[in-house]
């Protein structure tokens, strides 16, 4: 299918990953009611019954052999392209099923890291934080085995998520720059922001570049790298800016940047220098009023639409829709005058619809219905103009 | 060196141990019930009062392993205020729930700060309030559109709660400020913030008070914290840079942020009670508490635990020289 040339539709990172699939890797009981839960999924997003009964055969296996786990991990990822493509998306991945998490799954797979244990990002949300205590390095390229099963099996465009070497350097125990620069005394505060540097580079050299230029490789022609740390410390834009450069610069294909959750004018001007960006996928929905409305008074959450027009920034933008750590399911109505409020601002050719960031916190029950709504509300903004 | 008094404490939520981060996640999963929940809590109070008590620290903190930012409990308990949006928390890969302010705040019917365990009788108890100035400034206000009249009226459900905290037992109380060393307060605000704080020392009625900034250079405004009518002054060392702490000659005690709640690199027992020291030496700091520069909650559990041991190896050290050189 090829994607529409206004408001084209995609997901931006993971949703939650099925309680069978969840169960089967911990080794515990898979119960009747995963059983049911694997069927009803399967008919509603297009799984043939046989590749159905295949899962519930090796479901409901007393043992499971390395062979089985790579085929249940396999079924997990058909589930979530399918997912995707029958919620309507236009551009799709697999919701990360094989990804223990977006911070963890790349660390896992790089030198120079030690896990220390988990961390509060907010209320009951935490993550498995790691300190960089050597030169960073790339075990092997993380994401192609991923990306040549989603190759053989999506009906839609694929757009690759890749996280970040900001993203990865900041959510990171700096230890082995800060000791480097340190020389056994306590760091400035330069010294910490050239440590930073020296680490984040370091992750785009050495770690992230090879991953990209690896799916570039294996075929990869969208590829959007999260990066929701990026605004974290406005001071550190220049990394952020640098270490993206480093990672695509000269690669071939379309490459995107995620960000959410910040000051987003705090970017400006530097930003502007990141010049192998094509798009900013963005969090806005969570900000905005829940009331449909293409006034500006009706869309306050989208202010950085003006910033954009304020510093002819002409790049595309992937709008967030939806509000991801909500169980509020957006109207189609409130999803197109989103869109139409912002075809208003860049045209509509330079939109991308999206939620405000990846789904995993919700239910497959309110993601579907939220990524209908969307793809729905993307249909009617087309509709419209 | 021989008239200062030192000693260590918190200074705000302390990190979840794994158990307690995994019986939250299938809490939230429905995997296991509340009371499932509480004693993997109970447990983890039981074991921070433990590891207070062994390394003689006093006041003490039950960790506040049920709050999730600073603002909640009230936002979810405060008349006028509501739970608002997911916002990044300053400079941190941590978010927290911006109050929303939709009509006149009045304080709350029942106790907001709640404690996890019984108070120990021997030590006095530390309470964590946000400051009425990073509540103005972190919220979002939809009613008073001033924020000198916020930073008031914010003072007022904060004195109410301050006295409830008192009435307790002997208690320290800490306004946590993380917003006024970033986003300085304007002369109007800074007078509306001293009678905001001094309604609220006034209400705790003898507790001591902490003012602690953190995840900003407090220098350019340690005058102004020194005016305001606490006991102690806290400011996060890593931010600040010690020539200017220098210079204020503070009339207050400070809350030295001297171990860095950020990083996982440990600082010495050796090396804090050095820069203690300094500050004692230099600063003409005579009231002197050894905190992390935030909340422990950045790290994971057992390195949070391990600088909460230095901070008190650190007092300790510092307070027998003390008692050497009397």
């Amino acid at each position: 299918m090829t994607v529409p040339r206004q408001f084209a539709t995609q997901e931006i990172g993971s949703i939650a990953k099925p309680g069978w699939r969840v169960k089967y890797r911990q080794g515990k009981k898979i119960e009747d009611k995963d059983l049911s839960e694997a069927r009803k999924w399967g008919k509603k997003i297009g799984i043939p019954a046989a590749e159905q009964e295949t899962l519930g055969k090796l479901l409901r296996k007393r043992t499971r052999s390395a062979k089985d786990k790579k085929a249940v991990e396999d079924f997990s990822a058909l589930y979530g392209i399918r997912f995707l493509e029958a919620s309507g998306l236009d551009l799709v991945w697999d919701g990360e099923q094989r990804r223990a998490e977006m911070y963890q799954y790349p660390i896992e797979n790089a030198k120079g890291f030690k896990f220390l244990g988990h961390v509060r990002s907010w209320d009951n949300k935490y993550y498995l934080k790691a300190a960089c205590v050597a030169t960073p390095g790339l075990k092997k390229p993380y994401h192609t085995s991923e990306f040549d099963f989603i190759r053989t099996n999506a009906r839609r465009e694929i757009k690759v998520p890749v996280t970040g070497a900001f993203t990865l350097a900041d959510w990171s125990f700096n230890e082995f720059y800060e000791r480097k620069l340190a020389h056994g005394d306590r760091l400035s505060k330069q010294a910490r922001h050239d440590a930073k540097r020296e680490l984040a580079v370091a992750i785009a050299k050495n770690l992230v570049r090879p991953t990209v230029e690896a799916l570039v490789k294996a075929g990869a022609t969208r590829i959007q790298i999260d990066e929701p740390a990026a605004t974290t410390k406005y001071d550190e834009t220049d990394i952020f800016v640098e270490s993206f450069e480093e990672t695509v610069r000269g690669l071939p294909g379309y490459h995107s940047v995620h960000l959410c959750f910040s000051e987003y004018k705090r970017l400006f001007p530097q930003i502007l220098e990141m010049r192998s960006c094509k798009q900013y996928a963005m969090e806005f929905a969570n900000r905005d009023s829940r009331k449909p409305g293409t006034r500006r008074e009706d869309r306050p959450g989208y202010a950085f639409l003006e910033l954009m027009e304020e510093y002819n920034d002409d790049r595309a933008v992937g709008l967030g829709v939806l509000d991801v750590h909500s169980d509020f399911v957006e109207t189609p109505e409130l999803v197109r005058d989103r869109l139409l409020y912002a075809a208003d601002k860049l045209g509509a050719e330079r939109v991308f619809a999206n939620p405000d960031c990846g789904l995993r916190t919700r239910t497959w029950e309110t993601t579907f219905a939220k990524l209908a709504a969307l793809a729905e509300g993307a249909q009617r903004a087309r509709k419209s103009l | 060196m021989t008239s200062t008094s030192v000693r260590a404490a918190l200074s705000g939520i302390h990190a979840r141990s794994e158990e307690l981060v995994a019986a939250t996640r299938d809490h939230d999963r429905r995997r296991i019930d509340d009371a499932a929940l509480d004693r993997v809590r109970s447990r983890d109070v039981k074991a921070l009062l433990a590891l207070q008590k062994k390394l003689a620290i006093d006041p003490v903190t039950d960790g506040e392993f049920a709050t999730q930012d600073i603002f909640r409990p009230f936002a979810e308990s405060v008349p006028g205020l509501e739970v608002g949006s997911l916002t990044r928390y300053f400079d941190n890969n941590t978010f927290y729930k911006r109050p929303v302010v939709n009509g006149a705040l009045a304080a709350s019917k029942r106790p907001v700060v709640t404690t996890l365990a019984p108070r120990p009788k021997a030590v006095a108890w530390k309470a964590f309030l946000p400051s009425p100035y990073a509540f103005a400034k972190m919220c979002d206000d939809r009613h008073y559109g001033s924020s000198v009249e916020l930073i008031a009226a914010f003072g007022e459900v904060l004195a109410k709660e301050a006295a409830r905290i008192h009435a307790a037992g002997p208690s320290w109380i800490q306004l946590t400020d993380p917003a006024v060393s970033v986003l300085p307060p304007d002369r109007e605000e800074w007078m509306a913030l001293r009678r905001a704080v001094s309604r609220i020392v006034e209400a705790a009625d003898g507790s001591t008070t902490v003012y602690h900034t953190q995840f900003g250079n407090a220098g350019p405004i340690l005058r102004d914290l020194d005016d305001l009518p606490v006991d102690y002054v806290g400011v996060d060392l890593y931010e600040t840079p010690l020539p200017e702490l220098r210079a204020a000659r503070l009339t207050r005690g400070l809350q030295a942020g001297i171990v860095d709640a950020r990083s996982s690199l440990l600082e010495t027992p050796d090396e804090i009670a050095e820069t203690a020291r300094n500050l004692a030496r230099e600063a003409g700091v005579r009231e002197l508490v050894l905190a992390p520069t935030c909340e422990l909650e950045f790290l994971p559990r057992a390195l949070a635990d391990r600088k909460l041991s230095n901070l008190a190896r650190a007092a300790a050290k510092v307070a027998r020289q003390k008692a050497v050189a009397a």
